[in-house]
């Protein structure tokens, strides 16, 4: 038999377990829930860029080997490989407002990307044509520390001389490892295994081919078709504001603005969504609904 | 039988007269038809021509536009010379606009074969052979039909300032592959270039940092003057670290 003041100090402990229970409780349950976004911090915090718009067939292979069809608004992390089929094209931005257009049968590798908006001279990106054609215009990295981005195409390596804007259309040959680059806005310094690097300036195109010194560089109305037309889709790339992008947001906006439309209904309704109704075996039916 | 004769010989006449109106009539038709594409070539030709006056880059709307004219010219007489060549001309406009290379690079064919057919009716137009050089410079394709065209336009057209730009322009950018006479042949453009158009020829040399090429000519003095100093200095500063390491 507990005595009067016994019984009052259990009770009081028990208000006091309960209580503390009380505000424990959500802080689990905050934690819970927290945990999967806690878990996709990271992957925010690498996503190199997304895809900010696709055309026809492009695949991402992402570093684990997983290789899915691209969408606009899919975001793309460092190790990731882009492939544009026949008829497709792609347009990549990245966290630094660096805009890369992939044309058909391309493929772009991302081998490294960091940018750290606090930190320009820590940012690095390193990008690698493997086959076909694309056109870039440098974002906060490459004009603000040239030495931070390196493109690589066949056997050539490009870097931003100056510290401007620079737009350009790079095209080679996996199997050759010939290339053209055509620049049309900034300058830039290509270096080769064969030879001494050259700076290609504004309006001026270069060809390169494996294990010869490259010629000096033309004016680029004297560039093949297909180049003069990489060139000119680099222009007009040039001229829109190139700045930082939060990555996700503007991922998830793009995503969103491209979801197919509702399933048809009066307008103003909110769509329901029903649990599917499976037949029983006596012509009936098994689950919630019945 | 006497009386009959005259008869016969009236309808004879009277049918000549109508075969012969009817011809009058298909012709007069056909100067109409020419007559009406002549005039749409020549509104878009004035179009071109205001273009050079105020020179921008043009929208692939407004190069769709024009060539919307030489095509309704087209429409009348499939084979006008004048409407191939400046729809040609504007298809190599629109390679630099276009939205994919593909598309440039069949904007360049378009405007190769447009040529081809113009140049059937006009055989020795310079600018037709300059323009069939310039198309074969953009599709990548430096074969013989390339230095046909270089050859013929030098020929053709060896007073004419346009015809001479464009074949030094496409000579240059070729210069490697092209043989010692056409060689000498650009060499021979600058010479006489000089005389009418030295400012516009030393524009494209320049571009090409081709100095070399006018350094030797006297005209080009004035213009060339600092860029020859230039690239005579570098010479003699080469030879004597030639010297050195030697």
């Amino acid at each position: 038999m507990l005595t009067k003041d016994a019984s009052r100090s259990l009770r009081a402990l028990v208000a006091a377990g309960l209580v503390l229970v009380q505000a424990v409780l959500p802080c689990v349950v905050w934690a819970q829930a927290a945990a999967p976004s806690a878990g996709a911090a990271p992957a925010a915090a690498t996503a190199s860029g997304f895809l900010s718009s696709v055309t026809g067939v492009v695949f991402i292979r992402k570093a684990n080997g997983e290789q899915v069809a691209a969408k606009p608004g899919d975001v793309f992390e460092p190790g990731s490989t882009i492939v544009a089929g026949a008829n497709g094209q792609v347009g990549l931005l990245f966290a630094d407002g660096q805009i890369i257009g992939l044309s058909a049968n391309s493929t772009l590798r991302v081998d490294a990307y960091r940018f750290d908006a606090s930190d320009i001279k820590a940012s690095r990106a390193a990008i690698v044509l493997v086959s076909g054609a694309m056109t870039v215009v440098t974002g906060v990295i490459g004009n603000e520390n040239p030495q931070g981005l390196s493109i690589a195409a066949g056997n050539m390596t490009l870097s931003v001389a100056g510290k401007d804007a620079t737009a350009f259309g790079i095209e080679v040959n996996a199997a050759t490892q010939a290339g053209s680059v055509a620049v049309t806005v900034g300058a830039l310094l290509i270096r080769t295994p064969a030879g001494p690097a050259i700076t290609v300036g504004a309006e001026q195109f270069v060809r390169l081919q494996a294990g010869v010194a490259t010629a000096p560089p033309q004016p680029l109305s004297a560039a093949p078709a297909a180049l003069q037309a990489l060139a000119g889709l680099a222009r007009s790339f040039a001229q829109a504001e190139t700045a930082p992008v939060d990555v996700q947001a503007a991922a998830i906006k793009l995503a969103l603005a491209n979801l197919p439309p509702a399933a048809a209904g009066p307008a103003g309704t909110t769509p329901v969504f029903l649990p599917p109704v499976t037949p029983g075996a006596a012509g009936g039916c098994v689950g919630s609904p019945c | 039988m006497h009386a009959n004769v005259p008869v016969a010989q009236h309808r004879g006449v009277m049918w000549a007269c109508m075969a012969l109106l009817v011809c009058l009539g298909l012709v007069a038709i056909q100067s109409v038809r020419m007559g009406v594409a002549g005039l749409i070539v020549e509104l878009a030709q004035t179009e071109v021509n205001r273009w050079a006056a105020t020179p921008a880059r043009r929208g692939l709307g407004e190069l769709n536009r024009v060539a919307g004219y030489f095509s309704d010219s087209l429409g009348i007489i499939a084979d006008n010379p004048w409407a191939l060549e400046g729809l040609g001309a504007l298809d190599l406009a629109r390679v630099r606009v276009s939205g994919t290379p593909a598309e440039a690079v069949a904007f360049t064919r378009d405007a190769h074969l447009r040529f081809r057919r113009a140049l059937q009716q006009r055989p020795t137009s310079p600018f037709l052979w300059a323009n069939i050089a310039r198309s074969k410079l953009l599709l990548d394709e430096i074969d013989e039909e390339f230095f046909k065209a270089m050859r013929h336009a030098d020929e053709l057209g060896r007073w004419e300032p346009a015809s001479q730009q464009t074949v030094l322009f496409a000579g240059l950018a070729a210069w490697g592959k092209l043989d010692p006479g056409l060689q000498q042949a650009m060499t021979g453009i600058l010479r006489r270039g000089s005389l009418r158009n030295a400012p516009k020829l030393y524009e494209i040399v320049k571009s090409y940092r081709r100095f070399d090429l006018v350094c030797g000519i006297g005209e080009y003095n004035l213009i060339a003057g600092p860029d020859c100093r230039r690239l005579e200095g570098g010479a003699k500063s080469g030879r004597r670290m030639n010297k050195g390491n030697r």
